[in-house]
């Protein structure tokens, strides 16, 4: 972790630990069978939560529909098992936790009907649900569906463990440690995942991928947070 | 001074400095997903003097910051706060449901009748006894029916006699004492009819059999159907009725 990110996780960790007392608060209700009170608190973890599990929850399914039951039923999943939630642990990782086997469900239910279908390209249809775009060029506009579709793809094809850790740590900026958590692994094996996983990535995206994007984003050198990491120690 | 473990590659970075690091010690560099500091620390002070690997890393480093971007903007074109608030106004109706707070939803009959119907009746009504009884006596007619006509036998000469002429005089037999079929009816001892049957001894029966035996395999010998490999033979064959007989 960088020094300029650590407010931020200072910020997070406090956002985190608020979650985790509300959750707390939630289950003491419910086990003294104030049920109503309970669901009205249990509304302020899904506040918080709700854009961030629809998220991820589009990382793993980019069905919009299937999105919004995925992201439903985590939610009521998690008051439902309320009592069972360790306060030891944070409420947001549990969560994580219980939205992420949500998706791989759906994911495996999916590959199970799309064995009957004759013919069904998800994308296509999901192309014209699509909001029309306010970009001016349609060329641009294009390009970046372009760009879009072959990253899904590349997704796709990831093995579970790696298309998980690719989403929580790097789309989702949570840590190696955090989604170690998550995922029941060790650490470092959360690590060689995403490692895995960004190599394949970068073999599965072809050349051009790499020059449209290269040519639209501005040259900068990026220094390695490893590098920084280690400079800050001396 | 003591030589730490790292020293040693360390040592050779700073010997052989236009070592390239490998693509995959880049990508790590970029993901930040490494260890080895030293490792790193070498890595980088290679990358301010080498063109070609900068522009590598800046490659990786472009792609690494680019996905996050590029999975997260379809997201929000999907994802707008009207989608997500009517996802939040679903998710709090269904967790009233669950704490009991509203009333479930109503299940619509369909289809839609003003007059309510009376659920299906699973009580046995008589139309369903007078079905069965019927049926019943449906199963017993269809029996007597096929009972009253059985299937005729036939005999194999009366199927096919020509391949057995000399099987006439076994067939002037009486019918109830001789059968091709395999049955032989004892027949009576005084002629009367074969169906008042009478008592033998144990010897006269077993003479009857031996006789019955004999007569009915030589009657299925004649009877029986030639072998058709030998029919040729058997016509070159001179018969001793054939031959001139020539008596001097």
């Amino acid at each position: 972790m960088t020094l300029r990110e650590q407010p931020e996780a200072a910020r997070r960790d406090a956002r985190v630990a608020d979650e985790t007392d509300l959750a707390a608060e939630v289950k003491r209700l419910l086990a003294a069978g104030q049920r109503e009170e309970a669901a009205e608190r249990f509304g302020g973890i899904i506040d918080r939560q709700q854009r961030r599990a629809a998220r991820i929850a589009y990382h793993y399914l980019r069905d919009p529909a299937e999105v919004d039951e995925v992201v439903q039923d985590a939610f009521l999943k998690g008051f439902v098992h309320l009592p069972s939630f360790r306060e030891n642990l944070f409420f947001e990782l549990w969560f994580t936790r219980i939205l992420v086997n949500a998706c791989l469900d759906r994911l495996k239910a999916k590959t199970r009907r799309a064995r009957w279908l004759v013919s069904s390209d998800a994308r296509d249809r999901l192309a014209s649900n699509e909001p029309p775009s306010n970009d001016p060029s349609p060329e641009a506009t294009l390009l970046a569906k372009e760009r879009r579709a072959h990253l899904d793809a590349a997704i796709d094809q990831l093995p579970t463990r790696q298309r998980t850790a690719v989403i929580l740590i790097h789309f989702e900026g949570r840590s190696a440690r955090e989604v170690s958590l998550v995922m029941g692994l060790n650490e470092s094996t959360v690590r060689v995942h995403l490692f895995r996983a960004v190599r394949k990535l970068r073999g599965l995206l072809d050349k051009d991928w790499w020059t449209i994007r290269r040519r639209t984003a501005p040259r900068r050198h990026n220094t390695p947070p490893n590098v920084i990491r280690a400079q800050g120690r001396r | 001074m003591t030589m730490g473990p790292g020293w040693f590659s360390q040592r050779i970075w700073w010997q052989f400095p236009r070592r390239h690091p490998s693509e995959d010690r880049l990508l790590a560099l970029a993901l930040g997903t490494t260890n080895a500091a030293r490792k790193d620390a070498a890595a980088a002070s290679h990358l301010r003097t080498c063109g070609p690997c900068e522009h590598r890393f800046n490659a990786l480093s472009t792609l690494v910051t680019a996905m996050p971007e590029v999975a997260d903007a379809r997201f929000d074109e999907v994802f707008t706060p009207q989608r997500l608030q009517t996802q939040r106004a679903r998710i709090a109706s269904r967790l009233a449901q669950l704490v009991g707070r509203v009333e479930p939803a109503r299940v619509l009959a369909f289809p839609f009748s003003r007059q309510t119907r009376r659920p299906f009746d699973v009580r046995p009504t008589r139309w369903l006894a007078a079905a069965a009884a019927a049926g019943v006596l449906l199963g017993v007619a269809a029996g007597q029916l096929v009972h009253y006509h059985p299937f005729e036998t036939q005999s194999a000469t009366a199927a096919d006699p020509a391949d057995a002429p000399q099987s006439t005089a076994a067939l002037n037999r009486p019918a109830g004492a001789f059968d091709l079929t395999g049955t032989v009816e004892i027949p009576p001892p005084d002629g009367g009819t074969p169906t008042q049957a009478s008592p033998l001894t144990l010897m006269e029966f077993a003479q009857l059999m031996a006789e019955e035996g004999f007569l009915t395999n030589l009657d299925l010998a004649l009877t029986s159907h030639r072998i058709s490999q030998l029919e040729s033979i058997d016509a070159l064959t001179p018969r001793v009725r054939d031959l001139p007989i020539d008596i001097q």
